[in-house]
């Protein structure tokens, strides 16, 4: 440094420089999609997940934030059945009459619906030719270029399966009069409760206040730094990954895995995009499906045993591997 | 508090804890279909951490038995109501391949694959039986700086 002064904490981390620092944007409450187990698509879509309209992270559309704690569906012939599930060790069972032909694995599939709820138009978007590379898939906004985007959810004890954003360009599904926008899903393991606390953030700037506090200015006079900031730093921690291999060897052979973490956590959020990872056997009732958890200083990769009855009829055999990248914060 | 300090606001609430935060300091991005590297000069894995973020965005079933998925959004269009699935029948969310070298400092990427029914779908066969949903992505470097 050829200038100034430097503050650095016990982990050598510098403090007063804020860019790149996520700052919380805004905050709220996941809606539960409880489709899955009502599964009538073609009478009982959900009108939820509500929209929200978030200054500065809305263009184009909105922001949906919702959790379902039905990882797996089955889609009988004429599209209106799924099998409840049920966590290993629990008495409930479910019996369904479907005999159809498709499965489908939410957390992979995002949505699938018939012709009454998609008769909308698809939206613009800019001059992208190649849907998958629009940055408003993650954010919904155009500054997404030049500000990371990343949404976080608060970990519940017994752990999640997989989080994800992504863009949905149709005016449709959810109803006629909610526009197209940005979706971020969370998957708590099963019967986690009905409470599940998003955090929006952004390494944009909050606003500032300017009546008291300190800045600390670059060369060239720009701030890196305000104690008036109005929004907190989002506290990120930790990390921890898991190679696809690990992932394998969890889910078929149900052998866990730690990772220490760099500082204790005592209230777990993670972020990032965490693949929903499973394993089913052709002909069993059994879905296992990767689990992390956070407890103090240790990231847990587990597995968790979904049964659910007539699952065996399916004859594939079907998984899912793939690295996993936790990002940990604690108490946002 | 036994070390270091505490920046307040003028309500008392902590604005930043001692112990620090993490900052992003790099960003790059990539297609699906990328097979590549990119050298980040500035980034120390020791410090930090990189994180792959999928841009994945829904998109429409196009045929009943082709699996194909209409991808391209350049231009407003009516979804079709004959094949109205959106990302349906089996379909995986792919995941890139990344790797890090932090004596090199470089970045490599190429396209994942996964084994769907004995079927192995990558972005350039996108659209056969059980397709899996590859997005572009990014990578982004964060460091405890």
């Amino acid at each position: 440094m050829a200038y100034g002064f430097s503050l650095v904490d016990d982990y050598g981390v510098e403090q007063f420089t804020s860019d790149g620092v996520l700052y919380e944007h805004s905050r709220g409450t996941g809606d539960f999609i409880d489709m899955l187990k009502s599964a009538t698509f073609s009478g009982s879509f959900p009108t939820s997940p509500a929209k929200h309209s978030i200054n500065g992270a809305v263009e184009p559309g909105y922001w949906r934030f919702w959790y379902f704690q039905r990882p797996y569906q089955r889609l009988g012939s004429s599209n209106v059945y799924s099998h409840d599930i049920v966590d290993t060790g629990t008495s409930t069972t479910y019996t369904s009459s479907d005999q159809g032909t498709h499965v489908n694995y939410w957390g992979n599939n995002i949505f699938v619906a018939n012709s009454s709820y998609i008769t909308g138009s698809a939206k613009a978007v800019a001059s992208y030719t190649n849907e998958s590379f629009l940055y408003e898939s993650i954010d919904g906004t155009s500054d997404n270029t030049n500000y990371y985007w990343d949404l976080f959810w608060k970990l519940p004890s017994t752990g999640a399966h997989g989080l994800n954003t992504f863009y949905q360009p149709y005016t449709y599904p959810y109803s006629s009069s909610n526009p197209s926008g940005t979706n971020g899903y969370f998957m708590p393991r099963l019967g986690t409760g009905d409470y599940h606390e998003w955090v929006l953030a952004s390494t944009k700037k909050p606003a500032k206040t300017s009546a008291y506090g300190f800045e600390c200015y670059d060369a060239s006079g720009n701030t890196i730094y305000s104690s008036g900031y109005q929004k907190r730093p989002i506290p990120v921690h930790a990390f921890a990954t898991f190679t696809a291999t690990e992932v394998e060897d969890c889910v078929k052979n149900g052998t866990s895995y730690n990772r220490t973490l760099r500082k204790s956590i005592t209230t777990p959020w993670i972020g990032g995009h965490i693949p929903y990872c499973y394993y089913r056997l052709a002909s069993t009732d059994n879905l296992d499906v990767a689990t992390i958890t956070v407890s103090g200083s240790t990231c847990t990769l587990s597995r968790v045993r979904y049964t659910m009855s007539n699952l065996s009829d399916w004859g594939y055999t079907q998984f899912n591997y793939q690295d996993l990248r936790i990002v940990i914060a604690d108490g946002i | 508090m036994a070390y270091g300090y505490n920046v307040l606001d003028h309500s008392g609430n902590l604005l930043e804890p001692s112990f620090g935060t993490i900052r992003i300091i790099a960003r790059e991005f990539f297609l699906c279909t990328d097979n590549t590297t990119r050298t980040v000069s500035n980034f120390d894995s020791d410090k930090g951490y990189y994180v792959i973020k999928p841009h994945y965005t829904l998109k429409e079933r196009t045929g009943s038995t082709s699996y194909a998925f209409n991808r391209n959004f350049s231009s407003a269009f009516t979804v079709s109501t004959t094949y109205p699935q959106m990302i349906g029948n089996t379909n995986w969310l792919g995941a890139p391949n990344v790797s890090w070298n932090n004596s090199t400092k470089v970045l490599t990427v190429s396209p994942g694959s996964i084994t769907i029914n004995g079927s192995t779908d990558t972005p350039t066969t996108h659209g056969t039986y059980g397709g899996c949903d590859w997005a572009d992505y990014e990578v982004s470097f964060w460091e405890f700086k």
